[in-house]
């Protein structure tokens, strides 16, 4: 007999969301997939668990520059050896520091047009690309939270697709979706801390040591 | 339920008790080459438990202090050497002018099974395994109400597991990995 190995996670997911809203439903398999990558992106960009540092080499004259296309929100902006300030307006005005940035659809630009060219360093949280069935989640989505896709893509199929009858369990998967994205946002900032052991683990079991 | 079925709900569950209980424990060593100041941590990782440069622990430094550095146009090299994480990605601060190797200590993730492997775990964790299971396929099959009786007994089952692991665990305190028995 042959040695069986997993199937992919994304698929057996899907499956198991397949399985419970039942084979009648209105809902496609792409629509759960769907589902199932904007729960994955929502949780990875809520809980901040990728992040990265994009160097960007400023140039004499220019105020404005795009922004890594997976950005998700910006954690920190940093040059010449200090964290900018954010400011809300592309003009310079008075009282504004001159080490400061605005931010405004995937640009980044500073009140203040830089002179010389140097590094900024923008710190940020990136959203994961889509998954497609093959594929495994990023390693700091690890195994011990795909049950969050589970939850979110059978609360949107269902949703979408079940009568009253339903709305309790509905419910419920958006509950445990929300209190499981809080507890991964708990464990990236465990994480973050490193090396801390009283942390919260991906079902929260409430055990305190 | 069927063989590919029974591998696939239990290699889930195994997945999910180990780091709800944070079970395994690992030790690895990562080489940063000169002049580089960051690692990849490894795919297993749950959370690290130490950090040490020959045997020294390694503290952390402020991310911000460490950036901030990095944004100098010279690659200045302030104060004494320490660590701090981004994402999944360890960095040493300032970069190390020699190559270095770090020793971490962590909780890791069992591997994925195959279907002729036994689990990793053994004892109350594996029983919090089966109940795991009995949870996810009640909750696939629609029986939400038996669904949840198996969920609570697996909280009861994982709160067991953490509290008979607990001895070990806290042992595992913030500093050199090569402190302690880890393995």
């Amino acid at each position: 007999m042959s040695v069986l190995t997993t199937t992919d996670p994304v698929r057996w997911i899907q499956q198991r969301i397949i399985k419970r809203v039942g084979d009648g439903s209105p809902i496609t398999p792409e629509e759960i997939l769907a589902a199932m990558n904007e729960g994955y992106q929502l949780a990875c960009g809520q809980a901040g668990c990728i992040e990265y540092v994009y160097t960007l080499a400023t140039a004499d004259g220019v105020q404005e520059y795009s922004l890594p296309g997976d950005l998700y929100r910006t954690r920190a902006v940093y040059a010449g050896g200090t964290k900018l300030t954010q400011v809300w307006d592309r003009q310079a005005v008075s009282g504004s520091p001159d080490m400061a940035y605005y931010q405004r659809a995937g640009v980044i630009g500073f009140p203040v047009v830089p002179t010389t060219t140097g590094p900024v360093l923008i710190r940020y949280v990136a959203t994961p690309p889509p998954l497609d069935l093959p594929d495994t989640p990023d390693p700091s989505f690890g195994p011990e939270w795909y049950y969050l896709l589970y939850h979110y893509g059978t609360y949107r199929a269902m949703a979408q697709g079940s009568g009253a009858q339903d709305a309790v369990f509905v419910a419920t998967q958006r509950q445990a979706y929300d209190a499981g994205v809080s507890r991964l946002r708990k464990q990236v900032k465990m994480l973050d801390r490193s090396q801390v052991l009283r942390a919260h683990s991906p079902t929260e079991v409430g055990y305190a040591r | 339920m069927n063989s590919q079925d029974d591998l696939d709900y239990t290699n889930n569950a195994q997945m999910r008790v180990c780091a709800d209980a944070l079970l395994l424990h690992a030790q690895t060593t990562l080489t940063m080459l000169a002049g580089e100041n960051f690692v990849t941590l490894p795919d297993d990782l749950i959370r690290m438990t130490g950090i040490s440069v020959s045997a020294m622990p390694l503290p952390v430094v402020p991310r911000d202090r460490a950036i901030m550095l990095q944004s100098l146009p010279e690659n200045a090299v302030v104060g004494d050497q320490g660590h701090y994480l981004l994402g999944r990605t360890l960095y040493l601060s300032p970069t190390p002018i020699q190559d270095t190797t770090i020793t971490i200590a962590y909780i890791r993730r069992p591997a994925q099974m195959q279907s002729d492997d036994q689990l990793e775990i053994s004892g109350q964790a594996e029983e919090a395994v089966r109940l795991r299971v009995l949870a996810d396929t009640l909750t696939d099959d629609g029986q939400d109400e038996m669904a949840q009786l198996h969920e609570q007994l697996y909280q009861q089952a994982i709160r067991n597991v953490r509290r008979q692991s607990g001895q070990l665990a806290s042992r595992l305190t913030f500093g050199s990995p090569l402190d302690g028995d880890l393995a």
